[in-house]
C-alpha cells in the first residue's frame, strides 16, 4: 500500500513582517529523525511583506509507518450550500464564460430559491455552533431549492442563441453529435469525472437527440438535479490485493476531495486534466497539486471557514440590538455599534487568519498575533488603532492587555449585553479552544436566594449566584468555568479594555464604579492549574498546556472528514498535533492532511 | 409509505381589511353529492396544531397568579398525588379594558373575551422527565432521540391522510427532526414572512413567488434523474448506505415534483409588504418586545392563509431568539430572565411574555376563528393552540429546571378537550426547593404530549402514546414515582371532553 505519510519540516523563519520584536515568531522545527527525500516547497504568497520564504515538507522514507488505515465509505457526503454555489459558479464560468451570469448563481441559490443554510453542527453540544460540513442532513427544502436552481440556471444558460452556440461550441456535426459532445463536457464538470456511455445515453434521451435551447436546457437542468452532482459517491480503485481492506481512491475521486477540501468547489481544468490522464496518482504530481491549491487564493475560503467554526465566531450576535436602551447607551458611551459591526468584528478575526496564513505563520501565532486587522472605523476605534487598508502593514494593538485572539473583538465581545458574561467567555475558552468537556448541569438546584444587594461588579454577582457553598453549582462554576471568564473581566462586553466597572441602573444612571478583579485560578481537566490575573498569563497557560494544538487537531479532523472523530483517528490526530506543536505553518498544517492515507484511501465495499 | 398526492379541494377566501384572511364557506352544494359529503367529512376530520415556545422559566406567581391559591372545584387522587381543578372564568377579572387572570395572562377584553376564556385551559404541574437546562424542542416533546410532535404530525398518515405542500411550518429553532437514531434541529421553513409567502404561494401578481413551468418547459426531467441514479446504484461498489442515501434523495425529488403542481396561485392573497426581516434587523430590536410581537402577528397572517388554502395544518414557533432567547449574549437572558427578583425586571419580563400571549396566541386564535371550512366550522373550532415554557417555573436562582412547565391551551381540537379550566397537577406534598416562592413537582409532560397527539387524531399505528405518553419511553425515577409513570399514557384528568 502506498504511503502518503510525510513529515513536516519548518524552515527557519525571518523576523515578523514589521520588524517588531515584540511579536512572537513561529519556532523553527527540525524534521523528524530519519526523514529524507526530496523536500517539497510550498511557496509564500506574493505579498511584499511576506518574511518567510518557504515551508518545506520532507518526504517520508520508505519504511516510515503508514497511516493507520482508511475510513469506511459510509453515507455519501453531500455538497454544502457554499459548495453548491461555488461549483455551479465555476461550471457556469467554464461553460459560458459569462461573468455576469456566473455572479448571479449565488443570489439565485441563496435568495431566490431559498436554499437553506447548512446547520453548523457541533457534535459535542447542540447549544453551540460547529461546522457546516458536519451537516449531513438532506431535507425537502434543500431538494426543492436544488430543483428550482436547476430549472432556473439551465434556462438562463440557454437563454438565447448566442449562449447556446457558446455551450455547444463550434460544432458542425449532427444535432445528436453536438449535444452528445456537450453532454460529455458539461457532465465531466458537474459530476467531477467522465461519463460512461450509459450515462451519456440518459442525457441524450433527455435532449431528445436535439441540440436546441430547450433540449440543452433539459440536459443541464437534469444534470444539476442529479444526485451525482449533489452527492460525493466514492468507490475507490479496483484493488489489486483481494485481501486488502483499503483501496486508494481513483484519480477523479482524489481530485474531487482536494478541490472540495481546499477550495470548497469542484476541480479546475488543471486538476481535471491530471485526473483524466491518471498522473494525479503519482506522489510528486499529487503533492505539487496540493501546493498549487494551497497557494491559490481560493484556499482562503476553507481556511476561514474552518477557523470561523472552531472559534465559534458565528455565535456572536448583533452588537446594535440594544441601541436606544438608556442603560446600553450609557454603557456604550461614545461608541455607537452599527448594524455591520458584528460582521466587521468576525471578519477582523478571519482577516487575521488569512493574513497570517499567507505569510506562513504558525498556529500559535493565531493565538498570539497582536496586529489589528480592523478594516472599518468602528472596530478600529475599539482597538484604538488606525483603520487597516488591507494592503500595508497592519497596525499593532496599542493596549498592553490586548494580547491576541482571546482579546479580539470578534472573540471577546458578547453581543448586545451591557454587562459581561464571564461564564460564557469561560466556556468558550475551555470548551472551544482547549476541547475540555463539561457535563450537563444537575437539576437538584437547592440554591437559596443569592444576596445581590449593593453595588456589585459582574464578577461579584456571578460568584454570589453560582458559587454558593453547599450547592451543586459550585463544582463546575467555581473550579472550572468561571475562572476562565474572570481572567478577561478587564474587557467589557463590547471588547473594550477597562480597569473599572461602571455599574448602571436601568436608566443609565451611575450607581457606582468598582475596580476590576481578574485574579483567577484556572484549571484544565488533566488536573493542572495556574494562578492568572491577565489575558496574557491565561494565553500563556493555554500555550504551555499543549491543549490548543490538541484541540486544533481534533477539530481539523472533524472539519476535513465531515464527521466526529473516532478512536481510529487517534494516530492522525496525534500527527496533526505534533506538527502544530512543532510550529508548522498554517498552510502546511492544512495541506498535511491531504497527504495522509486516511484522505486518499477508502475501505473496500464488502 | 407516503400518502398519494391528491388534487386538493380549494377553499375560497378573501383578504380582509388589515390583512386578515377571511373565508367564504366552500359551497358544498355546488359539488356532486359524493364529493360534497366527502369534502364535509374531510373538513370535519381535519385538526390544526399551533404551538409557541416561550424561552426561559418564570416564577409561578407571575404566570399563574391567583390560580395558585384558587379554591378547587374538584380534587382527586391520581398517580399517587392529590390534584385540583377549578373554573378559569372565576379567576378572570375585568380591569379597565383588560381581562386579567395573572400578570402574564392578561389581554384586552376585546381579545381575551369570555368566549375565549371558556375555550382556554391553563395547566400547572407538568414536569419534563429530564432536563439539562436550556433546550430547543423540550416543549414539543423532543429530545436527543425523539423528534418534536410537529414532526410526528407531519409524518403521520392518520393526521395527514392526504399529503400537503408543507406538513409543518416551523419558525425559529423550536423543532427537532429525526436523523438516523438521533435528532437534529429542524430547518426553519423560511427566514421571514415574505419568504414564507413566496415558498408557499405562487403570486399571480408577479410577486416573489415562483411559477410552475408547463410540462414542456421543464428542464428537470425527474425520470431521467432517476435513470441516472439507477446507474450509480447498480454499481456493486455503491454500498447499502449509498443506495439508501440516493434513494431518499429521489423520494424527496419526487415529492418536490408533486408539490409543484399543488402550490396554489394566490390571486386573492397579496404578497406581504411588511417584511419581518427588516423589523428584526432594525437597531434596538432585541429590547423591543412590541416589535417582536409585530413579527409574530405578520407571520400569523401567512400561516392562517396557508391553513385556509390547505397547505398545512401545523405551525410551531418561538420568539426570535435574540429578543427572548436563552443565549446570554442577547441580554434578555441575564437582564431579565435571571433577574426576576427585581421588581422592575419582573415587570419587564411579564410585559414581554404577555405580548406573546396576546399578539401571538390570541391573535392566531382570532384569525383562525374567522376562517370557515366546508363543514361550517372554523379553523379554530378544530384547533389546539398551545404554548409552553422552555424551562420550569420556580425559585431563584433555579430557573434552569424542569418542574411545572407553564402551559396555555386554546381551543378544544374538534371537541376532544374540555376547556375553561385551571388544572393544577402539582403535588403540594412533594419536596419544595425554596420557600419563597414555593414550587413543587407534579405529573409528567410526556402525558400532555401524548394527549395532544391523540387529540390530533394520531393513531397508535403511527405513534403509540398509550404507555408513557410521548416520547413513549419510561424514564428513570427521579422525583416521579412508579405511580406517576403508570398513568403517563392516559389522558390528563379533567381534560378529556
Amino acid at each position: 500500500m502506498r504511503s502518503h505519510l510525510l513529515a513536516l519540516c519548518v524552515a527557519a523563519l525571518a523576523a515578523a513582517c514589521n520588524g517588531d520584536s515584540s511579536e512572537s515568531t513561529p519556532a523553527a522545527g527540525a524534521p523528524p529523525n530519519g526523514s529524507t527525500g526530496n523536500p517539497v516547497v510550498v511557496p509564500a504568497g506574493t505579498d511584499p511583506h511576506a518574511q518567510i520564504a518557504a515551508v518545506t515538507i520532507a518526504a517520508a522514507t520508505p519504511g516510515d509507518v503508514a497511516g493507520p488505515g482508511c475510513s469506511a465509505a459510509g453515507v455519501p457526503r453531500r455538497l454544502t450550500r457554499d459548495q453548491v454555489v461555488n461549483a455551479l459558479t465555476d461550471v457556469t464560468t467554464a461553460l459560458t464564460g459569462d461573468a455576469t451570469l456566473a455572479a448571479s448563481v449565488g443570489p439565485l441559490v441563496r435568495d431566490t430559491t431559498q436554499f437553506p443554510p447548512d446547520v453548523a453542527v457541533n457534535p459535542d453540544t447542540s447549544r453551540h455552533k460547529g461546522y457546516e460540513r458536519l451537516d449531513s442532513g438532506v431535507n425537502l427544502r434543500q431538494v426543492t431549492a436544488l430543483h428550482d436552481t436547476a430549472e432556473a440556471l439551465a434556462k438562463s444558460m440557454t437563454a438565447d442563441a448566442t449562449r447556446l452556440n457558446t455551450l455547444l461550441g463550434s460544432c458542425t456535426g449532427t444535432a445528436d453529435a453536438c449535444v452528445t459532445g456537450f453532454i460529455r463536457k458539461a457532465g465531466r464538470l458537474l459530476f467531477r469525472q467522465p461519463l460512461t456511455d450509459a450515462e451519456v445515453n440518459v442525457y441524450r434521451t433527455a435532449a431528445g437527440n436535439a441540440a436546441s435551447q430547450a433540449s440543452v436546457a433539459k440536459v443541464l437542468g437534469t444534470m444539476i438535479a442529479s444526485p451525482k452532482f449533489y452527492f460525493v459517491v466514492e468507490k475507490g480503485q479496483a484493488p489489486t490485493d483481494a485481501n486488502a481492506t483499503c483501496t486508494s481512491l481513483t484519480a477523479h475521486e482524489q481530485a474531487t476531495r482536494l478541490a472540495l477540501h481546499f477550495w470548497n468547489s469542484i476541480p479546475d481544468a488543471a486538476l481535471n486534466t491530471l485526473a483524466d490522464d491518471g498522473t494525479l496518482l503519482q506522489p510528486a504530481v499529487y503533492t505539487a497539486q496540493i501546493q498549487r491549491l494551497m497557494a491559490d487564493s481560493r484556499s482562503d475560503r476553507a481556511m476561514r471557514d474552518f477557523f470561523g467554526g472552531w472559534f465559534r465566531l458565528q455565535e456572536l450576535v448583533a452588537l446594535d440590538g440594544k441601541v436606544g436602551d438608556p442603560k446600553f447607551d450609557a454603557f456604550a458611551g461614545s461608541f455607537k455599534p452599527l448594524p455591520t459591526s458584528r460582521d466587521a468584528a468576525v471578519n477582523e478575526v478571519l482577516d487575521m487568519v488569512s493574513y497570517l496564513a499567507a505569510r506562513n505563520a504558525s498556529l500559535q501565532q493565531v493565538l498570539t498575533d497582536r496586529h489589528s486587522y480592523a478594516k472599518t472605523a468602528d472596530i478600529a476605534s475599539l482597538y484604538k488603532t488606525a483603520v487597516w487598508d488591507g494592503k500595508s502593514a497592519p497596525p499593532l494593538f496599542t493596549e498592553a492587555s490586548r494580547v491576541g485572539l482571546l482579546t479580539r473583538i470578534g472573540f471577546i465581545a458578547q453581543g448586545s449585553t451591557d454587562t459581561t458574561l464571564p461564564i460564557s467567555r469561560g466556556s468558550r475558552v475551555l470548551f472551544g479552544l482547549t476541547c475540555e468537556a463539561m457535563p450537563t448541569p444537575a437539576m437538584d438546584q437547592s440554591n437559596s436566594k443569592a444576596d445581590l444587594t449593593g453595588v456589585l461588579t459582574t464578577r461579584q454577582r456571578v460568584e454570589r449566584v453560582t458559587e454558593m457553598e453547599g450547592t451543586s453549582c459550585i463544582g463546575c462554576h467555581k473550579t472550572q468555568m468561571n475562572p476562565w471568564g474572570f481572567a478577561f473581566e478587564g474587557f467589557d462586553s463590547l471588547g473594550r479594555a477597562r480597569s473599572t466597572e461602571r455599574v448602571l441602573d436601568d436608566k443609565g444612571g451611575l450607581l457606582g464604579e468598582k475596580p476590576i478583579d481578574t485574579a483567577a485560578l484556572v484549571r484544565l481537566a488533566d488536573g493542572s492549574s495556574r494562578a492568572v490575573s491577565s489575558p496574557s498569563a491565561t494565553q500563556q497557560y493555554i500555550l504551555d498546556s499543549g491543549q490548543f494544538e490538541r484541540c486544533f487537531a481534533r477539530n481539523y479532523v472533524r472539519y476535513s472528514f465531515g464527521r466526529s472523530e473516532t478512536a481510529a483517528d487517534g494516530a492522525l490526530m496525534e500527527a496533526l498535533r505534533v506538527q502544530a506543536a512543532n510550529g508548522a505553518n498554517l498552510r502546511s498544517l492544512f495541506a498535511s492532511i491531504a497527504l495522509r492515507t486516511e484522505f486518499t484511501t477508502i475501505q473496500r465495499a464488502k | 409509505m407516503k400518502p398519494a398526492f391528491n388534487p386538493l379541494s380549494r377553499r375560497q377566501f378573501l383578504l380582509g381589511a388589515g390583512g386578515t384572511a377571511l373565508a367564504l364557506p366552500l359551497l358544498p352544494s355546488l359539488l356532486p353529492r359524493e364529493a360534497r359529503a366527502a369534502t364535509e367529512a374531510a373538513a370535519s376530520a381535519e385538526r390544526f396544531f399551533v404551538h409557541t415556545t416561550t424561552w426561559h422559566g418564570v416564577f409561578q406567581s407571575q404566570f399563574f397568579g391567583p390560580l395558585l391559591d384558587q379554591a378547587p372545584a374538584a380534587t382527586q387522587s391520581y398517580g399517587g398525588i392529590t390534584i385540583r381543578q377549578a373554573q378559569l372564568a372565576a379567576a378572570a377579572k375585568a380591569s379597565g379594558d383588560l381581562t386579567v387572570i395573572s400578570d402574564i395572562l392578561r389581554a384586552k377584553s376585546s381579545k381575551l373575551t369570555a368566549r375565549m376564556v371558556s375555550r382556554m385551559n391553563v395547566i400547572n404541574g407538568l414536569d419534563f422527565a429530564v432536563s439539562g437546562g436550556h433546550n430547543r424542542g423540550g416543549t414539543l416533546g423532543g429530545d436527543a432521540t425523539s423528534p418534536t410532535i410537529d414532526q410526528v404530525l407531519a409524518g403521520a398518515s392518520s393526521f395527514y391522510p392526504t399529503a400537503v405542500l408543507q406538513p409543518a411550518i416551523v419558525r425559529n429553532l423550536v423543532s427537532l427532526s429525526k436523523s438516523g437514531t438521533a435528532t437534529v434541529q429542524t430547518t426553519p421553513t423560511a427566514e421571514s414572512n415574505v419568504k414564507l409567502f413566496d415558498r408557499l404561494f405562487k403570486n399571480a401578481a408577479g410577486g416573489g413567488g415562483g411559477s410552475t413551468p408547463a410540462p414542456a418547459d421543464k428542464t428537470v426531467l425527474v425520470d431521467r434523474v432517476k435513470e441516472h441514479a439507477d446507474l450509480v446504484m447498480a454499481d456493486a461498489s455503491c454500498s447499502a448506505d449509498c443506495k439508501a442515501r440516493l434513494g431518499n434523495y429521489l423520494d424527496l425529488l419526487n415529492e418536490v415534483e408533486g408539490k409543484l403542481a399543488q402550490t396554489p396561485v394566490s390571486s386573492t392573497f397579496q404578497r406581504p409588504t411588511s417584511d419581518t426581516s427588516s423589523l428584526e434587523a432594525a437597531a434596538g430590536f432585541y429590547g423591543q418586545p412590541a416589535s417582536q410581537a409585530q413579527v409574530e402577528s405578520l407571520w400569523n397572517d401567512i400561516v392562517v392563509a396557508a391553513f385556509s388554502a390547505g397547505i398545512s395544518r401545523v405551525y410551531v414557533n418561538g420568539a426570535t431568539s435574540y429578543t427572548f432567547g436563552p443565549e446570554p449574549e442577547h441580554a434578555w437572558h441575564n437582564d431579565y430572565a435571571h433577574a426576576l427578583d427585581d421588581t422592575a425586571k419582573r415587570a419587564g419580563f411579564n410585559a414581554a411574555v404577555q405580548l406573546q400571549f396576546e399578539t401571538c396566541m390570541l391573535d392566531m386564535a382570532a384569525k383562525m376563528d374567522q376562517v370557515k371550512t366546508a363543514d361550517g366550522k372554523t379553523l379554530f373550532d378544530k384547533a389546539l393552540i398551545a404554548s409552553g415554557f422552555e424551562l420550569g417555573s420556580g425559585g431563584n436562582p433555579g430557573h434552569h429546571h424542569n418542574r411545572c412547565i407553564p402551559i396555555i391551551a386554546l381551543g378544544d381540537a374538534g371537541g376532544y378537550f374540555k376547556t375553561g379550566q385551571s388544572l393544577d397537577y402539582r403535588d403540594l406534598n412533594s419536596f419544595n426547593w425554596s420557600s419563597d416562592p414555593h414550587w413543587y413537582s407534579g405529573l409528567l409532560y410526556t402525558q400532555w404530549m401524548g394527549m395532544v397527539l391523540r387529540a390530533m387524531g394520531v393513531s397508535n399505528s403511527d405513534v403509540n402514546t398509550t404507555a408513557w405518553g410521548y416520547p413513549n419511553v419510561r424514564g428513570a425515577n427521579g422525583d416521579h414515582t412508579d405511580a406517576i409513570w403508570s398513568v403517563a399514557g392516559q389522558d390528563l384528568p379533567w381534560m378529556k371532553a
